[in-house]
């Protein structure tokens, strides 16, 4: 048991140490440092001003603030004790290269590409591949109402500071690692069986070299009150954090958009990309945002189930999207 | 290290002498029977052990050398090395080469009366068709291939070099080390270490099961002061190696206490990688367990003394069967590759000989070696059932069929098989099985190497972070 929670706060600690973590010091450091360039060099706001907007009350202090930080601990310990259930990534990855075997039926012997080439294009494809996932199973949970029920939970957050990024329910965590452990593994096994001997990756203090550029530049202040904005050509490739703000907006125009994390090119093929606006002002939450007890535990662990548990009820009928979507604007006591 | 008074002893005895000899170098623990009226200066014993490594050196070669049916005394050849006891049989390997000089030429002059037969395994061997004990195994392989040219039989696909080889390190060597001397024969209680093992012997029998257990490793004596490179080199002969193999700068390699055979050259082999040091476990254990049965001096040995010495066997038996693992993981890797190959000709359609001959080869040392793990006397259970499911009785030959039996007449009964694909993956997943019952760490040959430390490095499944 004392291993349990040693390990337990180790986890919880090394999201804030670990650099394999988003919110870890060295990327919230990277990111205050960029949003404050943005407000005082670009926005032209004087220093304090731009201190105060970057750590006002509310987005840190507030009710919505604090039930980030409790799903953050929370999950950890949930997580800490489902994890040893999950889907081994090893195990999917062996039974994916096994079938590779059939499915490409020459294995090349010798080393076709040079390492350098190899490791360079498995560190890009694996980027990819998992940019890809995260589109579309965050695409999928606003689509399918089974799943919306649980990642609303994300949505119910009215300010967004880094740490809006543990706000998620379990089933979710559980879908974030199954979707990791398929993507990782698909690329593992494609590589290995293809480049035998030389798979590796290019990696940066424990991450991917692209994911820590992505961390490094500012990850963080997607889920901010610090609005930046890409050029319209740059936010044709990659995903601002103003487009991610705008994922959250609960203007109606702006819902079901911008589901990608780095890559634009799948919001675009999709018909789900929008650019972000110069000055946008926005509203986060879920549509009115009338539902105040999704700041509290029932709210954000409890109501989900429910939710999820009338679905169930519902289906096969058609119109479940309707009906969960006008429960789910209807303030809820 | 620990300080080892008969070090001393044996320092101070040697002085004068043409060499002086350091600690643990294994044949120099002095005689501690009582009333021993011998010259003997050393207790240690092993020379039949000596012999018969070398027996098995000259069985491979002569079965290699084979000629098939145009030779009718091949049978006759084969027999010298396995069941015959002539002092005067040639050596055949290991032999003196430029650089590399060997003093004995025959059997005789390491120990007399000694064959591989009659100390082969006498249990049954659920690897091999046929419902045979270990040597009924090993004398019908021996049958087989002495009608077989190079002792290869391309229609079942059986390198019998390889296979009688790697399967008499298992049902002779190690069967007999871990399954008899450091078991039943050493526990045994009526043998104790306060008299000679036999009328004017020179050791007591715990000595002397200890020191022939150490024999059928194949390890020379002075091994603890060589690296693992410099022991793979001597058992390969390489001359670059002479000076490290003659101890006692005589000139020549001694077969009874210098050379380097068998399981302890695949130790060795794996402890160059680095990641392993199987050799140095074995040996330590072997020294120091001999040290602790010479510093009883005479005496029977205490309980506590037993205890201790059954904790340096558990050490030997826990490393030999990970060599043996090892073994058999590397070879399983090999036949992975060689399937690979194979295909890549066929669909080119390229000639196949040369590539089906390696992969019968590999196939042969690892199929042996997996027989070899199942003789050490643990029941392997559910790794063994799933061990032979895997390897089968033969490789998967090229049209998809396999031995799947050995009828009446002794002969072996093919049937249509999984695709050579299928049994591709079963060499992965052979090692997958070895890698995780027998805790590896070498892994030569590795089919997914890399593959786990990559999965490692992108761990991050159980993250909680949204998008």
């Amino acid at each position: 048991m004392d291993v349990f929670w040693t390990e337990y706060w180790q986890a919880l600690l090394g999201d804030l140490i670990s650099p394999q973590k988003r919110v870890s010091l060295t990327y919230l450091a990277s990111a205050f440092v960029i949003a404050l360039a943005a407000l005082t060099l670009v926005s032209k706001r004087p220093i304090k001003d731009a201190l105060s907007h970057i750590f006002k009350p509310r987005v840190w202090l507030s009710a919505t603030a604090f039930a980030d930080y409790q799903t953050m601990v929370i999950n950890a310990f949930i997580m800490k004790l489902i994890s040893p259930l999950l889907l081994g990534k090893m195990l999917v990855a062996i039974w994916l290269f096994e079938q590779w075997h059939f499915l490409i039926s020459d294995r090349p012997e010798a080393n076709l590409w040079p390492t350098w080439l190899v490791v360079l294009c498995f560190t890009v494809f694996q980027f990819v591949v998992d940019d890809f996932c995260r589109f579309y199973l965050h695409r999928l949970m606003h689509k399918w109402p089974f799943l919306w029920a649980f990642h609303q939970v994300h949505h119910s957050a009215t300010e967004l500071n880094p740490f809006t990024v543990f706000r998620a329910h379990p089933v979710e965590s559980v879908l974030f690692s199954l979707r990791s452990t398929l993507s990782q593994a698909f690329s593992i096994a494609l590589f290995f069986y293809l480049f035998p001997n030389q798979v590796d990756i290019y990696m940066v203090l424990g991450v991917n070299l692209f994911t820590f550029i992505f961390n490094v530049l500012g990850a963080n202040l997607r889920h901010s009150n610090v609005v930046i904005n890409y050029p319209k050509w740059l936010e044709k490739i990659f995903i601002s954090p103003a487009q991610h703000q705008i994922h959250h907006s609960i203007a109606k125009a702006h819902w079901d958009k911008n589901f990608g994390v780095v890559l634009s090119c799948w919001d675009r093929g999709f018909k789900s990309f929008h650019y972000s606006d110069q000055g946008q002002s926005l509203k986060f939450g879920l549509y009115d945002n009338a539902q105040a007890n999704h700041h509290s535990l029932h709210g954000l662990y409890l109501l989900p189930c429910l939710q999820f548990a009338r679905l169930l009820r519902l289906t096969p009928y058609q119109g479940v999207v309707k009906k969960l979507k006008s429960r789910a604007e209807k303030p809820r006591v | 290290m620990s300080f080892k008074p008969f070090a001393l002893v044996t320092l101070i005895t040697s002085i004068g002498s043409t060499a002086v000899f350091a600690a643990d170098v294994y044949n120099q623990f002095p005689v501690t029977v009582k009333n021993y009226q011998g010259n003997a200066s050393s207790s240690v014993a092993y020379s039949g052990q000596a012999a018969r490594q070398v027996i098995h050196n000259s069985l491979k070669k002569t079965i290699s050398k084979g000629q098939g049916k145009q030779d009718a005394d091949q049978a006759a050849k084969l027999a010298l090395y396995f069941e015959d006891k002539g002092a005067d049989r040639a050596i055949l390997d290991p032999v003196s080469k430029e650089g590399f000089a060997i003093k004995q030429t025959t059997i005789g002059e390491l120990s007399k009366n000694k064959n591989l037969s009659s100390k082969a395994y006498k249990g049954a061997v659920t690897s091999w068709p046929g419902n045979m004990t270990g040597q009924e195994v090993l004398q019908d392989m021996i049958s087989k291939a002495a009608k077989v040219k190079g002792g290869f039989d391309p229609v079942n696909g059986y390198d019998y070099t390889q296979l009688i080889s790697k399967f008499t390190m298992g049902a002779v060597f190690y069967n007999q080390a871990v399954d008899g001397y450091l078991d039943e024969k050493l526990n045994n209680s009526k043998k104790t270490n306060d008299k000679a093992y036999k009328d004017g012997a020179a050791y007591s029998a715990k000595e002397h099961y200890w020191d022939e257990a150490f024999g059928y490793f194949g390890a020379p004596a002075h091994a603890l002061t060589l690296d693992a490179k410099s022991l793979y080199g001597i058992a390969k002969k390489d001359p670059k190696y002479f000076a490290a193999a003659d101890y006692n700068k005589d000139g020549v390699v001694d077969l009874k206490t210098e050379m380097v055979y068998a399981h302890a050259y695949y130790a060795a082999g794996f402890d160059k990688s680095g990641k392993t040091s199987y050799l140095n476990n074995i040996v330590s254990a072997f020294y120091d367990g001999r040290a602790l049965i010479h510093d009883a001096n005479g005496s029977k040995l205490s309980k506590d003394q037993m205890t201790q010495l059954n904790d340096y066997v558990k050490t030997i038996r826990l490393n030999w069967q990970q060599v043996i693992a090892e073994a058999t993981f590397k070879y399983a890797g090999e036949v992975y590759k060689d399937l690979q190959k194979i295909k890549i000709i066929e669909d080119a359609n390229g000639d196949v000989t040369k590539a089906y001959r390696a992969y019968a080869k590999h196939w042969g040392e690892m199929k042996g070696f997996a027989m070899a793990l199942q003789v050490g006397g643990e029941d392997l259970g559910e790794t063994a059932v799933k061990l032979n499911r895997l390897t089968g009785y033969s490789p998967v030959l090229l049209g998809n069929t396999q031995v799947i039996a050995r009828n009446a007449a002794g002969k072996f009964v093919q049937s249509s098989s999984i695709s050579m694909e299928e049994y591709q993956l079963h060499m992965m997943k052979v090692q997958l099985l070895l890698a995780e019952r027998f805790d590896l760490k070498a892994r030569a040959h590795d089919v997914l190497a890399g593959m786990d430390e990559l999965t490692q490095k992108l761990s991050s499944s159980t993250s909680n972070e949204n998008d």
